[in-house]
């Protein structure tokens, strides 16, 4: 290993250099010394002896040099000077490097930053330890007609008691409080959390403790007790300025004391990235077991266990659960046919975010894919230009070796800075995108550039300089004299320089066809859902998400009423009115009905909803004036009327709610029926996708609704004559006014609500648009580039042609053909991949067919148009060559 | 990067440098210079500049090793030794030498027989 040791002392001398130095000349100095004293002692004068010393050491300098030569590394000395070199040539062409670096940059760029956000949010574990580990359970219930419902209290008992898969299982579901702190009320995102939860997940507090089992037991026991509560790190910071003496504070939320335990360290981020309160609730035994499906399970898998061996124990042992319950009966079993579901917790986390990075990330990997080829071609023709140079450097002694070390110093130096611009590029686009696109990714807080994109983009910029290079080099592949000789225009085309020229033109053009398809379909989606017949207008309609503390629950008619009767008045508001909720907001409520086993969603309103909302009545009441109405009267919507009734008039009848385990509600005796006084126009109240909503409409009218179903949690919306979002603040001052235990949520108008519904297809559409409409471009660029090299090289056979009578759309068509024909081959192969590939984009397409014609037609074409007009307009360089000229060549 | 191949360095030089080292033990550069211009008989001129970067070389291959002492005229010089893997070194090099001088001077044997 004598290679190795030379190349640490080396290494070792490069940091002592100068010591290294000053030791030589000391030895240098006693040598000769030592010398002139022998001298002098044969009797040579002092200086004579000094001089005889110098002559025969010979040139000190030079000892010195090549003394140094042995401690430098040789080789980086010439890939400093090859560097040297090579940033001169590429400032003698700085269009080549310009352009070059701006396709790299951008490709690169774009590659990298979709790759941070598929890394940081999809690839990267999620931060608890051993996550891998982390699972949730669900259930799938074809019997309520339901794909995804949570556990319930029993279902968590009987898995935790008699699965093995699972080291430890705890429940948790997310809710929304009123939060009074002095004088003010706000919303908090709290989640209850079962006491094992936080063991689950393997988490210790920031400070303080977290939830125990004792805790839960406690509870029943002492009336003195307070359900411990657990604070975000965020909130803490916030809220209460990072209070050291937080522990043992005591919080209202809603109505009743909370005493805080803990505080969690920053960045734990369950079940959401914006969960401020963790609230202990264990689960009851007591509970039935089939109905509740509302809360969700995590669980820490035993090692070995997976989640695919888990879901086939909870499948075995779910039957099992028959008759430990009261609810848990054969026929209700049967009704049900649930179904467990495991999955890991990041897949949970994540959701459907993860499909579409890894569709942008495909897309962008073809525009990167196209960005090199392009680059590719730039290279090439850079290298035919520069075959005369390098033939004189051959015959000036260069060997092939130096020569290669130039080229791959050229391209390494080129595609190093494009990989450092393109992750300046890349960093720009993360944050401009976590800014712009409303979408709602998760793990946002954890979205970095760390190494891992550093190393995607070094490693692109690697490979490219070996592409690069080797094509290099491959051009000047010829013997010195032919390269003098042919340095310039040559007779005919070299078929060589169309093998690799020809398949990069083939390469840009089928993947600019599949992104541009991919866009197309991503654009009709978006027109799709943008012209989709909402049932309501959102013009200048501002919705205020509100609070009440259930001890209000009693007055809610009173003060809702109040509150939309004084916003009515406020200047510049047209209409308003309150529901439980907003369309398209992402909540809803559901309740079973006696009519059949599907529960269906329901919402509360205040008088004057459906005007304000510009829903049409189909049918009977509006309940905007008092009018003598039938009992507990609602309204359903037109596509539940059409289920629920085939009947002329669905009017009159009656429907019943009931409770989660299938009996009729009971407030001392039984909650009479609501009757349908009416039908409403349908709207989509829950997604932009699915059919119109079958909703019950319940008005919040005299008489009321039984206490337990009243909703505290009210949207109000306001149709202003004025820019919506001005009107916030006149409104937030009127609730304070009327009530200040109401506490505001979020403020937003309805068309930010109807945008954040499509936010994923617009994500993906705007970014595979921009994608697209590059590729093209730099595909064009390629062309052009292709046909005016064809040009170039074939200026002596052009004049020939022309000086012997040939006609100018003959040199036209015949210098365009090649290029022209490569775009065919690949615009062949693009619709390959189009047809085998689209099918990737089809859960997120709407109303369009992966492979819609219509679309593909349309790209192909744009494909078609531009790259014939990219071709004629670099052919018609053809037809201005002089004859004569040409043929005089050089 | 040298490597174990028959190359002897800069030409002989090294060669004779850890000779020298082995027959008189440790020695400052000035000591060597002129040890190899005696053994010679004075016939071979050493440029005595070049020893310097040969040592070097030598030293980072690790088969010699300096250190700076005192020498018997008082002066402050750099004393070279050889190490063990140089001795290693030299019996392989002296092999290999013997060797291609004998094959050499075989042929120079038949030249000069007369037929």
């Amino acid at each position: 290993m004598t290679w190795l040791r030379v190349f640490w002392s080396r290494a070792r001398a490069m940091m002592r250099s100068h010591q290294r130095d000053q030791d030589l000349r000391r030895e240098i100095d006693s040598h000769l010394d030592e010398a002139a004293e022998e001298y002098r002692r044969r009797g040579l004068s002092a200086a004579e002896a000094r001089r005889a010393a110098r002559v025969s050491f010979g040139g000190v300098a030079q000892a010195e040099d090549a003394y140094r030569e042995h401690l430098s590394f040789s080789w980086l000395e010439h890939v400093r000077r090859d560097a040297r070199h090579a940033v001169r040539a590429l400032r003698r062409s700085p269009g080549f490097s310009l352009v070059v670096l701006v396709v790299l940059a951008l490709g690169t760029g774009a590659a990298t930053a979709v790759f941070v956000l598929l890394n940081s949010i999809v690839l990267r574990p999620l931060p608890f330890p051993q996550s891998d580990r982390l699972v949730v359970i669900r259930h799938s219930a074809p019997g309520l007609d339901r794909a995804d419902v949570g556990v319930s209290s029993g279902l968590y008992f009987h898995y935790r008691d008699h699965a093995q898969s699972f080291e430890s299982l705890g429940t948790y579901t997310e809710r929304v409080r009123n939060l009074r702190l002095g004088d003010r009320t706000e919303r908090v995102r709290m989640a209850d959390v079962g006491s094992a939860v936080f063991h689950v997940l393997g988490v210790r507090p920031a400070l303080g403790r977290l939830f125990t089992e004792e805790d839960g037991r406690l509870g029943f026991m002492s009336l003195k007790w307070k359900i411990p509560i657990v604070l975000s790190h965020a909130f803490w910071v916030d809220r209460f300025g990072a209070d050291p003496n937080i522990i043992g504070r005591v919080l209202t939320i809603p109505d009743s004391p909370r005493e805080v335990v803990g505080v969690m360290p920053a960045g734990f981020a369950f079940p959401n990235a914006d969960t401020q309160i963790w609230m202990l609730l264990e689960p009851s035994r007591t509970s039935a077991a089939l109905s509740n499906l509302g809360l969700d399970a995590v669980g820490r898998l035993r090692p070995g266990a997976t989640a695919v061996s888990a879901q086939a124990e909870l499948t075995r042992v779910l039957p099992q659960i028959q008759g430990l319950f009261k609810d848990t009966t054969a026929e209700k079993m049967a009704g049900v046919r649930l179904a467990p579901i495991v999955m890991p917790l990041k897949f949970a986390v994540v959701g459907d975010v993860a499909q579409v990075l890894w569709i942008l990330f495909g897309g962008m990997t073809l525009l990167l894919v196209i960005a090199c080829a392009n680059a590719a071609s730039l290279f090439l023709v850079r290298a035919e230009h520069r075959r005369r140079e390098i033939a004189v450097r051959q015959a000036l002694g260069a060997h092939a070796g130096q020569i290669a070390r130039l080229f791959f110093v050229e391209a390494l130096l080129l595609t190093a800075a494009a990989a450092a611009f393109g992750l300046l590029v890349a960093k720009g686009l993360v944050s401009g995108v976590i800014a712009l696109v409303p979408v709602a990714l998760p793990r946002t807080t954890e979205i970095a550039i760390d190494w891992i994109p550093i190393a995607f983009a070094a490693g692109v910029a690697g490979l490219m300089t070996m592409v690069y290079g080797t094509l290099s080099v491959r051009r000047q592949r010829h013997s010195l004299t032919e390269n003098l000789s042919s340095g310039g225009p040559r007779a005919t085309d070299h078929v060589s320089r169309r093998w690799v020229r020809d398949p990069l033109i083939v390469v840009q053009a089928a993947l600019a066809l599949t992104l541009m398809t991919g866009s197309a379909l991503m654009v009709k989606t978006y027109r799709n859902l943008s012209t989709r017949e909402l049932g309501f207008s959102s013009d200048g309609l501002l919705t205020v998400e509100i609070g009440l503390p259930g001890s209000k629950a009693r007055q809610h008619i009173q003060i809702y009423q109040q509150l939309v009767e004084r916003i009515r008045h406020l200047p510049g508001v047209e209409s308003a009115a309150a529901a439980s909720f907003a369309p398209l907001g992402g909540s809803e409520h559901m309740f079973p009905v006696e009519a059949g086993s599907t529960p269906i969603a329901f919402k509360f309103f205040t008088p004057g909803y459906f005007q304000t909302m510009r829903i049409a009545m189909v049918q009977g009441e509006s309940f905007a004036t008092p009018e003598p109405v039938p009992p507990y009267p609602v309204l359903v919507s037109a596509a539940l009327a059409r289920r629920l009734d085939a009947a002329p008039r669905v009017v009159g009848t009656s429907i019943r709610r009931l409770e989660e385990d299938g009996r009729i509600p009971d407030v001392r005796g039984p909650v009479p029926p609501f009757t349908i006084a009416g039908v409403v126009g349908d709207v989509r109240e829950l997604t932009l996708r699915d059919e119109p909503t079958e909703i019950v409409y319940i008005p919040l009218i005299e008489p009321p609704v039984e206490l337990s179903i009243v909703p505290t949690s009210m949207t109000l919306v306001v149709r202003a004559q004025v820019p919506p979002l001005g009107l916030a603040d006149a409104v937030k001052d009127t609730i304070a006014a009327i009530e200040p235990t109401l506490s505001v949520g979020r403020i937003q108008t309805m068309d930010a609500i109807i945008r954040a519904a499509r936010s994923n297809e617009t994500f993906v559409g705007v970014l595979l648009l921009l994608a697209a409409a590059v590729s093209l471009f730099l595909g064009v660029v390629g062309i052009y580039g292709g046909v005016a090299q064809v040009v170039r090289h074939r200026t002596r056979e052009i004049g020939i042609r022309l000086a012997l009578g040939a006609r100018r759309t003959e040199i036209v068509w015949m210098v365009a053909a090649g290029a022209l024909s490569a775009v065919v081959a690949g615009a062949f192969l693009g619709l390959v991949a189009v047809l085998a590939g689209t099918r990737i984009l089809s859960a997120l397409l709407f109303g369009v067919a992966p492979r819609d014609p219509a679309s593909i037609l349309l790209v192909t074409g744009i494909l078609f148009g531009s790259s014939v007009v990219a071709a004629l307009l670099a052919a018609r360089q053809a037809t201005r060559v002089a004859p004569l000229l040409a043929m005089r060549g050089e | 990067m040298p490597s174990e191949k028959r190359d002897v360095l800069y030409g002989t030089l090294g060669l004779m440098v850890l000779k020298t080292l082995k027959a008189l033990g440790p020695l400052h550069g000035y000591r060597i210079a002129r040890r190899i211009e005696q053994i010679s008989g004075n016939q071979l001129t050493l440029n005595q500049g070049t020893l310097y970067p040969a040592l070097l070389k030598l030293e980072l291959a690790g088969w010699i090793a300096s250190a700076w002492t005192e020498s018997e005229t008082g002066r402050q010089v750099k004393v070279y030794s050889l190490t063990a893997a140089g001795r290693k070194r030299l019996r392989a090099e002296e092999a290999a030498w013997q060797h291609a001088t004998g094959i050499v001077a075989r042929f120079f044997k038949i030249q000069e027989d007369p037929s």
